[in-house]
């Protein structure tokens, strides 16, 4: 078919970031691969690639203190124009796991808008992983996965149908773990 | 006046891919994927005016506008047809805007736009359904007032349905709903499927593929995750039962399938067929191999 | 065997190529130019640009040609193409104090400072055909005077003076964009405004109508209804100064309405305000009578359950694009339904008949 149109880069990029966050979002707790781009070294193309795809000037952003700093301070508003803001009122936080802790400061929606909840993007760090269960939508049957602090995403699942939605990212890898997800843990020691 | 056309940039190339520009993408993408997290319930979004009117899919639209890639292969459907003029009219809109390969084949497509249907044909992971809406609030006919509605959705409070459907029960001896029969998405909240005949409700349930919804007028973006739990409302006494008229398609033979029942003589004599075309050509292509052997 | 009927895609091709020779006309007579249709069809651009959201003449007169004349059509087109621009900057607000009246009325005080100013009205005159008009070459001239290039003030503002008018409170909120923010109720006044003042007009006057007839009540005086020309200022930070980007024609009307006092408020004035694109001013009037009909809960009056009171019902309906669309989509095919239905139907009669027989 004839072709007028040259498309711009960017709205190539973004669509195709965009389907792996679908992919990722709609089958949870599966991993999914994103490709690199240029990005603040303590950031992870996944972690990034989030920011860049989802937020624009009417976008919250928390960054946990490894992350504020004005490196991706300056990359996040020269690249999406988003809010630095602080953890109340983030739309999107990001940070390693201990630093986004405790979770309770996050908006989690309200019962006539649930979907006003933050969401969280947690870098790879040393947290302590521990084996869980989950099931529910997205998920055949169920799947093995680890999580830092299980209870604190049971609570988060109880809280269904509000709650908060993450992202765990690693380089290019991404995997979420929406508020629908239910999760049980496997491990005897914990 | 001349010079109007360059002044204003009507020129074809300022669109973005698949048209939307990129602001109006983020705001739908941080939509759906909300959508995604929360299954059945209504999303609001602001969703814009697109080339074509509000009511001709434009909530369907805007969502594989947001959701297109260059790789996919794109399928249009009404009414389970892929030459109906809106289907034609929509693949040939994401042809021009977005160069995607299209194609007629269910399970060749990597995302499908559809009104009022559910293709025949099983959906497997990663692709994607997208469905228009015209009322995407399966209370609005029973409350017509948003306030309300969206307060009954947050306390599950969905009694005022029951009594609907039990008073069809009632009346008729049967739920007086053809078509738009409402689900319960996840075991939470009451959602309506668009308006898919009720034959294909059973389809919802548990799909490995990724069911969003899009009502552009109305301004809502919902979502049924892949394996999820989708129930059509019923009674104990009651149970949902699926329907379709009781014939074979009269070009493929099939009687799995859901038929369009035409009238083919100045007489009124009715035929039936399929109303997924691609299933009946599938239909026919094996009955032709099988003839061959 | 039946064969379904195929060919969708050549029906739209020949359809559209259709319409398009009949757009034209008889080729015999001359093409209408755009600037044919911005200088002598200036209200029906007005409406376009209006509706449309989108002030440009040049635009919604390419708009109402390519629509046959179809004002709807033509503010569809409008919207349409509005969307797909960049959003640069919001504007400062207008300050319509500054506004080039070319014309302004009053219907609560005889004589005002600045004085009342006809300007070109159809409301005088004798709605007798003219047939001088057939003529193609008439070039009709008025009397010239030098336009004063002067501010007037607004009358309200001297009710303002004796505090007999409510004042409007800034709630130093910025107001939402309908346009970027899907509305949810209850909701702004703000937001109301914006979208009664791209709302449909007929849907506008037939509601605005209504509360003169008795539901909702509130007869209201004009204040004043002033259209002229404003300046349109953006703030340019990197240049610390402000510019004039553009001039554009506004209808501003204000309302004076009865108002008994309440829990909350002692008895005063109180304001309909209707603010439109272009020499719209029927839709302003009726904008400032639906405004104030909106405002019951606000100003802790009853409600008597009259449409222009319930604001999810006005501003839900008030548009015209999302009405037309939806009111023409059920020409679209509904097969499948439909058959779902008689399937429906041939199963209750089927079963009815079977009760009567065992009757």
């Amino acid at each position: 078919m004839e072709n007028n149109y040259h498309f711009s880069e960017e709205s190539i990029n973004s669509s195709i970031s965009f389907r792996s966050l679908v992919n990722a979002t709609s089958y949870p707790g599966r991993h999914f691969q994103i490709t690199k781009l240029k990005k603040p070294n303590i950031l992870s193309n996944a972690a990034a690639t989030i920011l860049i795809t989802l937020c624009d000037n009417e976008s919250n952003v928390y960054l946990s203190k490894d992350f504020s700093t004005d490196e991706v301070k300056d990359w996040l508003i020269f690249n999406t124009g988003a809010i630095v803001s602080d953890k109340q009122n983030a739309d999107f936080a990001v940070g390693d796991w201990e630093s986004l802790l405790p979770l309770d400061e996050f908006k989690t929606g309200v019962p006539e808008y649930p979907e006003r909840s933050a969401t969280l993007i947690i870098e790879e760090s040393n947290y302590k992983k521990i084996k869980c269960n989950i099931n529910g939508p997205g998920i055949k049957d169920k799947l093995q996965i680890e999580l830092p602090n299980p209870e604190l995403f049971i609570n988060n699942s109880h809280l269904y149908p509000l709650g908060l939605d993450f992202y765990f990212t690693n380089d290019l890898d991404i995997l979420s773990i929406p508020r629908s997800t239910k999760i049980s843990v496997t491990n005897s020691e914990y | 006046m001349n010079d109007m056309s360059k002044d204003k940039n009507i020129d074809i190339q300022i669109y973005n891919f698949a048209y939307l520009d990129e602001n109006t993408k983020r705001m739908i993408r941080r939509a759906l994927l909300k959508a995604l997290c929360i299954p059945g319930y209504q999303v609001p979004f602001s969703s814009r005016e697109m080339p074509m009117p509000y009511g001709w899919g434009t909530g369907g639209i805007q969502v594989t506008s947001a959701c297109l890639i260059p790789k996919d292969v794109l399928k249009v459907i009404d009414q389970g047809a892929d030459d109906t003029t809106n289907a034609v009219s929509i693949r040939k809109f994401f042809q021009k805007t977005a160069n995607v390969a299209v194609t007629e084949k269910t399970s060749d497509a990597s995302l499908i736009q559809t009104r009022h249907r559910i293709p025949e044909t099983k959906l497997k992971e990663q692709q994607i359904l997208v469905y228009q809406v015209p009322i995407p609030e399966p209370l609005r006919f029973l409350e017509p007032r948003e306030t309300e509605t969206r307060k009954m959705h947050a306390l599950s409070e969905y009694g005022l349905m029951f009594v609907k459907l039990y008073e069809d029960i009632a009346k008729h001896g049967h739920i007086e709903t053809a078509y738009a029969y409402p689900v319960k998405t996840n075991g939470n909240y009451v959602t309506d499927p668009s308006p898919i005949p009720k034959f294909d409700n059973p389809k919802m349930n548990n799909n490995p593929a990724i069911q969003l919804f899009g009502a552009g007028r109305e301004q809502r973006i919902y979502a049924i995750p892949p394996y999820t739990n989708v129930k059509s409302l019923d009674f104990e006494d009651y149970p949902f039962e699926a329907m379709k008229a009781n014939f074979k398609c009269s070009i493929c033979g099939s009687s799995d399938s859901y038929l369009d029942e035409i009238i083919v003589s100045d007489d009124g004599k009715r035929s039936y067929i399929c109303s997924d075309t691609d299933y009946c050509k599938e239909q026919t292509q094996l009955n032709s191999k099988e003839e061959d052997q | 065997m039946y064969v379904a009927v195929k060919g969708g895609e050549k029906a739209i091709d020949n359809a559209h190529s259709w319409m398009s020779e009949i757009r034209r006309g008889d080729p015999s007579v001359p093409n209408v130019s755009l600037n044919q249709i911005t200088e002598q069809l200036t209200l029906g651009v007005d409406r376009v640009m209006s509706e449309g959201s989108l002030y440009d003449k040049d635009l919604a007169a390419l708009a109402i040609k390519q629509s046959r004349g179809d004002l709807i059509e033509a503010i569809f087109l409008l919207r349409a193409y509005r969307t797909t621009l960049k959003r640069f900057s919001y504007s400062k607000p207008i300050d319509t104090a500054n506004m080039l009246c070319l014309r302004r009325i009053s219907a609560t005080f005889k004589d005002i400072p600045g004085g009342q100013k006809l300007g070109p009205t159809f409301d005088y005159t004798h709605r007798l055909l003219d047939f001088k008009l057939l003529a193609e070459n008439e070039t009709p001239l008025s009397p010239t005077q030098q336009f004063e290039n002067k501010k007037v003030p607004h009358v309200l503002s001297f009710l303002n003076q004796e505090d007999l008018m409510q004042k409007e409170k800034d709630n130093n909120l910025d107001p939402i964009d309908i346009t970027r923010e899907p509305i949810s109720f209850p909701t702004s006044r703000a937001a109301r405004l914006q979208a009664l003042s791209r709302g449909d007009e007929g849907f506008l006057l037939g509601l605005a109508y209504s509360t003169q007839r008795g539901y909702a009540r509130n007869h209201a005086f004009v204040g004043e209804l002033r259209i002229g020309i404003v300046e349109i200022e953006l703030n340019i930070p990197e240049l610390g100064f402000d510019i004039n980007v553009a001039e554009i024609i506004l209808t501003e009307c204000e309302t004076v309405n009865q108002f008994q006092g309440s829990k909350i408020e002692p008895p005063q004035f109180t304001r309909g305000y209707g603010l439109v694109f272009g020499q719209t001013e029927r839709k302003a009037l009726a904008m400032a009578l639906i405004d104030r009909a909106l405002r019951w809960k606000e100003l802790g009056e009853d409600y008597s359950g009259a449409p222009a009171q319930d604001e999810e019902f006005v501003i839900s309906h008030c548009d015209n694009i999302q009405a037309t669309g939806f009111l023409e989509h059920i020409k679209l095919p509904h097969y499948v339904d439909f058959q779902s239905e008689l399937e429906l139907i041939r199963k209750i009669r089927a079963d009815a008949k079977r009760n009567v027989k065992r009757l």
